[in-house]
């Protein structure tokens, strides 16, 4: 009797976890189950600029999908290796993951995405979209495997303050303003060299306008070249000299806080930048204060000042070419619902005002037509730099380490000022190259 | 009686312990069998194929490897050093306390019931350039240096964050192990002119190594495997001045997707800490 009561105690206990793990609702037989998106957006408690605007850009979302939409909110730098580890694992994958262009080469290579070429080719939005953005989107074998909505890139914000006589436009204009601006307890210039988007808008541009590559045909990192020597020489000098805080060597998006605060007269910005940049504070002490308007307010009272993103003295400037995109990963469970999700944030206005939130410029043509980027002066410069000087950065098979890894070693070589900088380089490039 | 039955009888002993022994292979023998054989692997479109010791052979050729293991031995020693010799203070002067024990107490508890992410966060901001509480107080004297993004400060950071977060672990332990001692041993000791330091040295020490040996082994290990605290507070840098071993980890599985490399690091870092937990082991029987 106590035996067999012991025994039911066990069976009970082993069965509630089983029963709870297997709980979970059923969709009748023709019912669409909801759309789960991994972006960094917070739909259901907008924390920032960017959320408040997604989220009016896409009411009636559900409706228009006829089913609900669950956004998983993830910060954006770890989305892609979620994405990946989850179809790599074989575990919950969601319908639809918010990628950068950047890292589509990444994900063509380790076969995580659906080719969607066929869906995207027969969609009503299909010959309204930009070619241009749209080939963001394809794999090297010419294949769709991502829909981009918005194109962004970089550029240089400077206060006329700092720089009464115009805008800095290469290094040597940098180094130049350094003692003056130092005597006057400011920095010279600032932006994010860490991780793997430092790489993408502060190293990668400086390489190749000194004439490096990061990478060669065959997606393998081919950094140890003068170019890079001189990108990280000129950095060092920044830092070593004052000219540029030391945050810009930093985790995080600190690097943008001196700039905001008036502290730094240059900024190297991305499109996006001026979501984030509120409240900006002249070193002149002027307060803009008007959320992701201060930046144009600030352009418009000739505070502030757009130029193309420094290049090395007598080189073309380089902007990086990059831009936001909707995947499939393989194994979603609901590839209907995702192109549901697609051909809503395709329409024109939606993708114009989440183009807009996002800091990009929209991928269906249309959508430039619209009087916040027609009529802007901000988005007049970004569009005109983009068409100038925005260069896609090589396709890196190994994308996250490839970047990571640089960025590590940029910036211990920055920090041991007396190491040859070409020895480090080439081990490095080595080491990866072997794997 | 009828619970004391039960115990004696095998079988009902057997299957009442199971529940705990299922539990226990599932969530850790299972998970350890399994990173052993990811790491003869690599996994790729969620499909295993054998490599044999490839994947220990480019660990081991990888300068990464070695550079973390040196930040992991400087992050650990340092650690335990702080974490034991802070922690018998501490122990010492509550176990003399007489006023306000509880206080202090929950004082110094307090940041090991807090998460790792908020700890991380708040030293993290304490240090923040601009608007950061600390670094703001060392600015005149430092000349504005960013604390946190020099590779030094970064990794004393770090340092000091994980020793505030495990010190009222070693510093309870301690208490703990002060209590037992006999309180009547100093009487005499005093009379024979004892100094204070002596008694501490040979006496209360020789009481209390076992304990100091138990903590010792438990902050190695907790060093070794440190994660949370330092995602939080540097993400690994400036540069991967503070990637210790198990931050490489992390980024090799969760970032880069590479298992089976992950997988060899975590049976190196296992072999790590076996051989220590040996070695403090040894050191105990022996105390």
């Amino acid at each position: 009797m106590k035996k067999s009561y012991a025994l039911t105690v066990l069976v009970v206990l082993l069965l509630v976890p089983a029963f709870a793990f297997a709980g979970g609702k059923t969709e009748e037989p023709g019912e669409m189950g909801p759309v789960i998106v991994w972006s960094e957006i917070n739909i259901k408690a907008p924390q920032t600029n960017l959320d408040e605007n997604f989220a009016k850009a896409v009411e009636g979302i559900e409706d228009a999908m006829g089913t609900e939409l669950i956004i998983v909110t993830t910060p954006y730098k770890e989305i892609s290796a979620k994405v990946n580890l989850a179809v790599q694992a074989g575990g919950d994958v969601p319908d639809i993951a918010q990628l950068k262009v950047s890292k589509l080469a990444f994900h063509v290579d380790n076969g995580t995405l659906m080719d969607i070429t066929k869906y995207v080719e027969a969609s009503p939005w299909y010959a309204g979209m930009n070619k241009s953005a749209l080939d963001a989107g394809r794999g090297a074998d010419g294949k769709i495997y991502a829909v981009p909505f918005n194109t962004r890139s970089t550029l240089t914000y400077s206060y006329t303050d700092a720089f009464p006589d115009g805008p800095p436009l290469t290094t040597d204009d940098i180094l130049a303003a350094g003692p003056g601006l130092k005597e006057k307890g400011m920095f010279t210039i600032t932006g994010k060299a860490s991780e793997q988007q430092g790489v993408q808008v502060w190293w990668w541009p400086l390489i190749r306008t000194f004439g490096g590559h990061f990478a060669d045909s065959d997606g393998k990192v081919a950094w140890a070249n003068d170019a890079t020597v001189k990108a990280i020489e000129f950095t060092r000098e920044l830092i070593s000299k004052g000219y540029a805080p030391e945050v810009i060597l930093s985790p995080g998006f600190d690097d943008e806080i001196p700039f905001m605060n008036g502290d730094v007269g240059a900024f190297n910005a991305g499109s996006w930048s001026y979501v984030w940049l509120n409240p900006l504070t002249t070193p002149s002490g002027v307060k803009y204060d008007n959320k992701s308007a201060s930046v144009e307010e600030a352009i418009k009272a000739g505070d502030l000042v757009l130029s193309p993103q420094i290049s090395a003295p007598g080189s073309k400037h380089v902007t990086p070419l990059d831009g936001i995109l909707w995947a499939i990963p393989v194994g979603s469970k609901n590839v209907e619902g995702a192109q549901a999700f697609i051909d809503f944030m395709m329409q024109t206005k939606v993708n114009t005002d989440v183009a807009y939130a996002w800091g990009g410029v929209p991928t269906i043509d249309a959508g430039k037509n619209d009087p916040r980027y027609a009529d802007s002066v901000y988005w007049s410069k970004v569009t005109e730099f983009m068409s100038k000087y925005a260069e896609a950065m090589e396709p890196v098979a190994n994308y996250d380490e490839a970047t990571l890894k640089f960025a590590d070693i940029a910036i211990a070589l920055i920090h041991n000022t007396g190491k040859d900088i070409m020895p480090v380089l080439k081990q490095a490039q080595d080491e990866l190259n072997a794997e | 009686m009828q619970v004391s039955n039960i115990l004696m009888n095998r079988k009902s002993f057997i299957w009442l312990v199971s529940p705990s022994i299922i539990f226990l292979l599932i969530i850790q023998i299972y998970p350890s069998l399994y990173s052993f054989y990811l790491s003869f692997g690599k996994i790729k479109g969620g499909q295993y194929s054998f490599t044999g010791l490839k994947n220990f052979t480019r660990l081991l050729n990888n300068s990464d490897f070695y550079e973390s293991l040196a930040r992991t031995g400087i992050f650990t020693f340092s650690f335990l050093l702080a974490c034991i010799g802070i922690g018998l203070i501490l122990a010492l002067l509550l176990s003399r306390c007489t006023k306000f024990t509880t206080l202090y107490m929950t004082i110094i508890f307090v940041p090991m019931v807090l998460s790792e992410v908020v700890g991380g966060t708040m030293w993290r901001w304490m240090f923040q350039q601009s608007f950061g509480l600390v670094q703001a107080f060392l600015n005149p004297f430092i000349n504005n240096v960013s604390i946190l993004s020099k590779p030094w400060g970064a990794m004393a950071i770090v340092i000091a964050a994980s020793v505030w977060k495990q010190l009222a672990f070693t510093a309870l332990l301690f208490l703990g192990a002060l209590q037992t001692v006999p309180k009547e041993l100093f009487e005499p000791a005093a009379l024979d002119g004892a100094t204070r330091s002596d008694m501490f040295w040979k006496i209360t020490w020789v009481i209390i190594r076992p304990t100091v040996l138990l903590a010792s082994i438990m902050t190695t290990i907790r060093g070794i495997n440190a994660l949370g605290l330092i995602l939080a507070t540097t993400q690994g840098g400036p540069g991967a001045s503070t990637m210790t071993e198990a931050v490489l980890l992390y980024r090799t599985a969760w970032q880069f997707g590479r298992f089976g490399d992950a997988a060899a690091l975590s049976v190196v870092m296992f072999l790590i800490n076996i051989t220590l937990g040996i070695v403090y082991i040894r050191l105990m029987r022996e105390s």
